[in-house]
């Protein structure tokens, strides 16, 4: 499955850039039909001379419900031991974590307006734990808070979609098919009272339906809002984005319906 | 796990490249083709809009001493609406007159076969260069355009007329 998305992801990448083949290290000998070397006649303005494929980068903000996950960490080396444990969401008094950061992809529309692709994100948060205790290997770990950015959620999906033109306005109801893991780092103190730092992870499905609006800046550039809701996570999963896009083909081929 | 680091990796190049892409995207100038700009640069008498598509033709001649000096058509096409408009410039049909008014039938040189019905992405503007196959000796130039828009069939664009304001030797000028 890898090596089919690698083929599928060079093939992409190189067919989407035959307007930039100098990047390639192809010089072209001259602007003439029939004498171009890198390029052929309507490569920079046609639909059969651009790939429909789009490249984004943006920010979002997402929230994910942490009562109902299992967090895990297994290597905890400043004191000498490694003491795995697990513990409930819940033994941090969290009901979820909040975070902000950066996210993007790639995509392509394999027919009509129908497109799909590959995003992540990675972002960072803060949350004020309660002080709780959890069992591990017959021994009473205190969880207490940690300062600073001490929540990262890094998540990946793939999404799959129908674009709505509405002239330099289109709405993209979507729905998006990955995971996402969160990463809280917190103190520990096990009964001797030596003091640690440890990280706990805990993973959670993503089933996201989300509505985007977009808007065009030019007929390659669009800024699109997106929202969506995490339906197998829990009752507080949701993200929203903000991104701006390079999309290859003008309008990504219509801007009417 | 594989399958993560693929797609972080995957995603990260996308952000990258997205990135670049509306970076190089805003430097340039060319944004939503506008009604009316191709003729604006070209002058009304060198454009031609048909349907959705405003074409424009410019006559170059190239350096004497590359190509005996030949002639090159300079294409402009602007697509004013908001979906792809067909265009094939193979339809073109040019016609040569010669300094004693011979009419000779000109071609497009197109060695790969590249010049084919396309569509014009909307909004989109392009701009290419076709040599003629035969242009040298020639002091006027007719191209009827009335073909090359095949979705706008009804339209009746008169032909674009140049020719050398300087009997065999100038620059070429719109009739």
């Amino acid at each position: 499955v890898i090596r089919r998305f690698l083929v599928l992801f060079t093939v992409l990448f190189v067919l989407s850039f035959p307007s930039l083949a100098s990047a390639r290290g192809c010089s072209e000998v001259s602007d003439v039909t029939g004498e171009k070397k890198c390029s052929r006649f309507g490569a920079l303005w046609s639909l059969e001379g651009t790939t429909p494929i789009l490249f984004r980068f943006g920010m979002r903000y997402s929230n994910v419900t942490t009562d109902d996950l299992t967090f895990s960490a297994d290597k905890t080396k400043n004191v000498g031991q490694s003491i795995p444990y697990a513990w409930n969401g819940r033994a941090l008094g969290l009901r979820s974590v909040s975070s902000v950061g950066a996210d993007g992809g790639l995509g392509f529309f394999v027919v009509g307006q129908l497109y799909t692709g590959l995003e992540t994100h990675i972002s960072l948060g803060h949350v004020t734990t309660r002080d709780g205790s959890v069992q591990a290997r017959g021994q009473t770990l205190r969880l207490t808070n940690d300062d600073g950015a001490n929540t990262t959620v890094f998540g990946g999906a793939i999404p799959i979609g129908y674009r709505i033109p509405l002239g330099r306005a289109a709405i993209r109801p979507e729905m998006a098919f990955g995971f996402e893991m969160i990463d809280i780092s917190h103190s520990v103190t096990p009964p001797d009272g030596r003091e640690w730092v440890g990280t706990a992870i805990a993973y959670r499905g993503v089933v996201e339906p989300r509505i985007v609006g977009e808007i065009w800046f030019t007929q390659h550039i669009a800024f699109a809002i997106a929202g969506g809701i995490n339906v197998i996570g829990g009752s507080a999963d949701h993200s929203l984005g903000i991104s701006l896009a390079w999309h290859h083909r003008a309008f990504d081929g219509s801007s009417t319906f | 796990v594989r399958f993560a680091i693929l797609v972080l990796a995957l995603s990260s190049a996308g952000c990258q490249i997205g990135l670049l892409g509306v970076v190089a995207g805003a430097a340039d100038s060319n944004g939503v083709y506008r009604p009316g700009t191709i003729a604006h640069e070209l002058g009304d008498g060198s454009v031609r809009t048909l349907g959705c598509l405003d074409v424009g033709l410019r006559v170059i001649d190239r350096d004497a001493a590359w190509d005996n000096g030949t002639s090159l058509i300079e294409l402009h096409v602007g697509n004013r609406c908001g979906h792809p408009e067909a265009l094939d410039f193979s339809k073109i049909r040019i016609e040569g007159t010669g300094p004693d008014g011979e009419i000779r039938t000109v071609a497009l040189d197109d060695p790969r076969s590249e010049i084919v019905r396309l569509e014009v992405g909307p909004g989109e503007r392009g701009k290419e260069k076709v040599r003629m196959n035969t242009s040298v000796g020639l002091v006027q130039l007719s191209f009827d355009l009335a073909e090359i828009a095949p979705d706008a069939p009804h339209s009746r664009p008169a032909p674009l007329a140049f020719r050398r304001n300087n009997a065999c030797s100038g620059p070429w000028v719109t009739l």
